[in-house]
């Protein structure tokens, strides 16, 4: 499966009309400069060889080497990488946790006020390019109210903490290093309440069906039969299992996560994979852009994979 | 097709409140879209290029919208925006539909090998973000907006593929298909008359979802400068351009443009989700 | 003074599409350590009479009128959290074993503990242990504490609902289709389990099923219920010898004899009444051989007419 993406990719970055060369080199390239480029990067051998070059450097975990920077992709790719990781997790917790509390109430009060009110919310948020929200939160937090910073991971005058993990909130935490913990919370709160909403938008309505489904099982009945608390059986008994295909959604939608992270740290000039990308297009950086869209294919799979292995965990019903 | 809007009508008088709300308050957001598109000239008070001397003005009773760095008024660039989101949105959407399809009514008939490659190949696109591709192909092809709707084509085709082809694997579950074979019908006859017309419903609702992912994807790609070039009017480039100058506190460069695509994307999500429920269909969106 | 006694009880559904009189005037009584069936085809409120004592019913249904005396106190008005304390410890319901009354996602001891430590304070180990026990009582293996519900078959299922309504010592147990789901040789099994653990425990038993042989096995009193209403209610040994309710006569009728010469098999022409408009006077008359006029009229109420057989009928006035 992931292999048949990594072809893909090969497929259209090479295979597809179009000379990304010439765009790298700009309009004054001449016919040698052009050779001589397409030479180095390897484009001129025969297409089935290319193919297997890219295979096996894969393998090898060699992305190529930055046309820009002159080093090699994988290292820059690393180097982001934590960023990103940071605002995707980060996004994924404010999801789950928005989502889920409010597709909760909806389920408890269904068809009533709160109901309608949280499933109007839901939608409009679904219609809401992220990008244009991160936009208004910057205008709203960041002039409007001047409460919260809008660029970057620190602010400048505070120094980066060890590096053990790359994410900056989780390092200076461990380093127990508090001013960069704080600082870097107030800037990753927006970024993170923007990639989430979208996503809780889902969370919400999963879990407001599943959970009306659930309330309504026998064992719900049979629960209060033993005269169990109606809480614990909202929380405990319904919630447990109406939880179940929320984990399969955030898998099925981290492709649109990435996508979301992805625009937010163009946004919030955040130093991650994403922003490197589209600098990387911005500079025709061709062995970069393809390195990084390698990743995130990558990433997508590996994601899908964990995403199957922890439901098989937590639903006792399957076996593996 | 008489007998077709009366079917539409009794299930719309049949709905619930809340379908019946859905889909007519996004049939009014997308017709006013489209007539804002189709009549620009007649609404903008100014041409789309036209700059003027009053540069980054606030919102007042000559520029509704304020204007631009250039000077040029923002409710018209606005207006014209729509076009360029509904053309290449709805290109884009209805070409991969077809492909899409096509794609998967010969997979799903035909099955085996080619049924597992096209398949799996269609589940890796799948996963793919949507921005990505259409980024994809702007390094291939260069920025712009043919690279944006081919990009945005080829992501959305696997959601075509896979609901045709459950389609088709439905219908031959129902051993239908053999009995109309055994009468004589060949197979593109079998697959264009018998299956497709089922699937269609379902095909029309995708589509409009993928409207929708279209345009903010169409948005997006302008956002981040690989989109139609300056000084084409789009809501996403605007929105772009609304950036580089918020530190001049020009709001309403920003907040318009997203305004728009929100409108836009909102109305057309109501729709899909209106008819989506109306028809009991169980479309899901991506 | 008997355990539990039902008086006029009202349960009614508020449906879009009128009032659903699912429960109508239903009096009966359970004493002390007696096991009274509770029979009538699908439909007739059975279940819901039983929801209706455990104040289970949840909107759009609710309890329109009568009383329900539990040990003398009336359930009717009580609170959720006055109830919560009384189900599951004074009175349990056993439900159908494969209706999936148990959470898939736990496992039995923990789903069997709670039952425990929802009335008492004991620690988890402690209710644990009691856990096991009950199972013991009930005849499935105490070490499968650790297993998931869906590792179970039907009957041990059955055994397991048995199982949680026992394991707080109630007063009053209800089992709702506690064999209907099951294969014959289970039934007989469950059958048996129900009978012993009842002369065992001393419980007062309410036993709701359509299966008229189950009562005849194990209960000392009969009511059958129809369309809502009791048509008759008696010792379960005359009402089944001698039914006097022509829809009691066609319901004992309807069982095929084990011995004897091959009857054809009676069935009561035309179908149960839908409750939103029930027939006037009394339900059965559309269906009834013998309908009189004044069976259209008014409902006829429930008399005695021997000695401890009660009977809802203008064929037999009272004595």
């Amino acid at each position: 499966m992931v292999w048949v993406s990594l072809t893909a990719i090969f497929i259209v970055m090479h295979v597809i009309p179009g000379d990304p060369i010439r765009a790298m080199l700009g309009p004054k390239a001449t016919e040698e400069m052009v050779a001589m480029m397409r030479h180095q990067l390897g484009l001129d051998k025969p297409l089935i060889a290319q193919y297997f070059d890219y295979l096996w450097n894969l393998l090898h975990g060699d992305l190529g080497t930055s046309i820009t920077t002159r080093r090699p992709v994988s290292f820059e790719i690393a180097l982001r990488f934590p960023t990103t990781l940071q605002l995707t997790i980060g996004g994924i917790i404010v999801a789950a946790i928005l989502g889920i509390y409010s597709g909760i109430i909806s389920a408890l009060h269904e068809n009533k006020l709160a109901d309608h009110a949280a499933r109007i919310y839901a939608f409009f948020v679904y219609s809401l390019p992220v990008f244009w929200l991160g936009l208004m939160f910057q205008i709203f937090f960041g002039k409007v109210l001047g409460i919260l910073p809008i660029y970057g991971q620190l602010d400048p005058f505070i120094d980066r903490p060890r590096f053990i993990t790359g994410m900056v909130v989780v390092d200076s935490l461990l380093a127990a290093d508090l001013p960069a913990f704080f600082n870097s919370l107030e800037h990753m709160i927006l970024p993170w309440l923007t990639v989430g909403l979208l996503l809780s938008a889902s969370i919400s309505r999963i879990t407001r069906t599943n959970m009306i489904e659930a309330l309504g099982e026998d064992y719900v009945v049979g629960a209060r039969a033993k005269g169990t608390p109606e809480n614990v059986v909202t929380y405990k008994h319904a919630l447990r299992n109406a939880l179940l295909p929320v984990v399969t959604l955030i898998g099925l939608q981290f492709a649109l996560m990435l996508g979301g992270a992805l625009l937010t740290e163009y946004v919030y000039s955040l130093p991650g994979m994403g922003s490197l990308l589209i600098s990387a297009i911005y500079e025709r950086d061709f062995p970069m852009t393809q390195g990084i869209i390698v990743i995130f294919s990558l990433l997508v799979g590996l994601v899908s994979l964990c995403v199957d292995i922890t439901y098989a965990f937590l639903d006792p019903r399957i076996k593996y | 097709m008489n007998k077709l809007f009366n079917e539409i009508g009794r299930k719309f008088k049949q709905s619930s409140k809340s379908d019946k709300l859905l889909v007519s308050a996004g049939l009014v957001l997308v017709l006013g879209m489209i007539l804002l598109g189709l009549f620009a000239s007649f609404v903008s008070p100014y041409g789309p290029y036209e700059m003027s001397q009053s540069r980054l003005s606030p919102p007042s009773t000559e520029h509704l919208f304020g204007t631009d760095y250039l000077g040029r008024d923002i409710l018209s660039r606005m207006a014209y925006g729509t076009r360029i989101s509904l053309l290449v949105a709805a290109v884009a959407a209805s070409v991969s539909l077809i492909l899409g399809a096509s794609l998967g009514l010969f997979s799903g008939y035909f099955g085996g090998n080619m049924d597992r490659v096209i398949g799996l190949t269609m589940d890796a696109l799948y996963s793919f973000p949507v921005i990505v591709l259409a980024i994809m192909m702007t390094i291939m092809l260069g920025p712009g907006v043919t690279s944006t709707a081919i990009g945005v084509g080829i992501a959305l085709t696997p959601s075509y593929y896979r609901v045709t082809r459950s389609f088709v694997l439905s219908i031959k579950e129902r051993g239908f298909i053999e009995g109309v074979r055994a009468i004589g019908a060949g197979d593109l006859h079998i697959m264009s008359r018998h299956i497709l017309p089922n699937a269609l419903p379902s095909l029309a609702v995708l589509a409009s979802f993928n409207m929708a992912e279209g345009i903010i994807s169409v948005a997006g790609l302008g956002f981040l400068g690989l989109g139609v070039p300056q000084p084409t009017p789009e809501w996403g480039a605007d929105l772009k351009m609304g950036r580089d100058v918020l530190a001049y506190g020009a709001w309403w460069v920003s907040v318009f443009p997203g305004l728009m695509i929100l409108a836009m994307v909102l109305g057309v999500n109501m729709l899909s989700e209106g008819v989506n429920s109306l028809f009991k269909l169980g479309v899901r969106r991506r | 003074m008997p355990v539990l006694e039902v008086s006029n009880l009202e349960t009614v559904f508020a449906t879009g599409a009128g009032l659903v009189q699912a429960v109508s005037d239903v009096s009966f009584t359970l004493d002390k350590e007696e096991s009274l069936g509770l029979a009538g085809e699908s439909g007739c409120g059975k279940s819901t009479t039983a929801m209706s004592i455990m104040k289970l019913i949840r909107p759009p249904g609710r309890i329109a009128g009568g009383k329900i005396l539990f040990e003398g106190e009336d359930l009717v008005p009580k609170t959720e959290a006055e109830m919560r304390q009384i189900r599951g410890k004074k009175i349990s319901i056993v439900f159908q074993g494969v209706s999936g009354a148990l959470n898939p996602v736990f496992k039995l001891g923990d789903q069997l503990a709670e039952a425990v430590l929802n009335h008492e304070q004991i620690d988890k180990d402690e209710a644990l242990k009691r856990a096991q026990g009950i199972l013991d009582l009930v005849g499935i293996d105490r070490s499968r504490t650790n297993n998931y519900p869906h590792e179970f078959s039907g009957g041990m299922k059955q055994r397991i609902m048995i199982a949680t309504a026992l394991i707080c010592n109630p007063n009053v147990v209800i089992a709702d289709e506690p064999t209907t789901a099951l294969d014959v040789i289970s039934q007989g099994q469950v059958l048996k389990l129900i009978d012993d653990l009842q002369r065992k425990l001393g419980l007062s038993l309410l036993l709701i099923t359509h299966d008229l042989s189950v009562i005849a096995e194990v209960c000392d009193k009969l009511v059958i219920m129809y369309a809502g209403k009791i048509a008759e209610y008696g010792d379960v040994a005359t009402v089944l010898k001698s039914p006097l309710h022509p829809y009691s006569q066609a319901l004992v009728h309807a069982f095929p004899p084990l011995k004897g010469a091959k009857q054809r098999l009676e069935s009561i022409p035309g179908s149960p009444p839908i409750l939103i408009n029930p027939p006037s006077g009394c339900r059965f008359h559309p269906r009834c051989p013998h309908a009189m006029d004044i069976c259209r009229g008014e409902v006829p109420r429930l008399v005695e007419v021997e000695k401890g057989q009660k009977v809802a009928c203008y064929l037999h006035p009272a004595k």
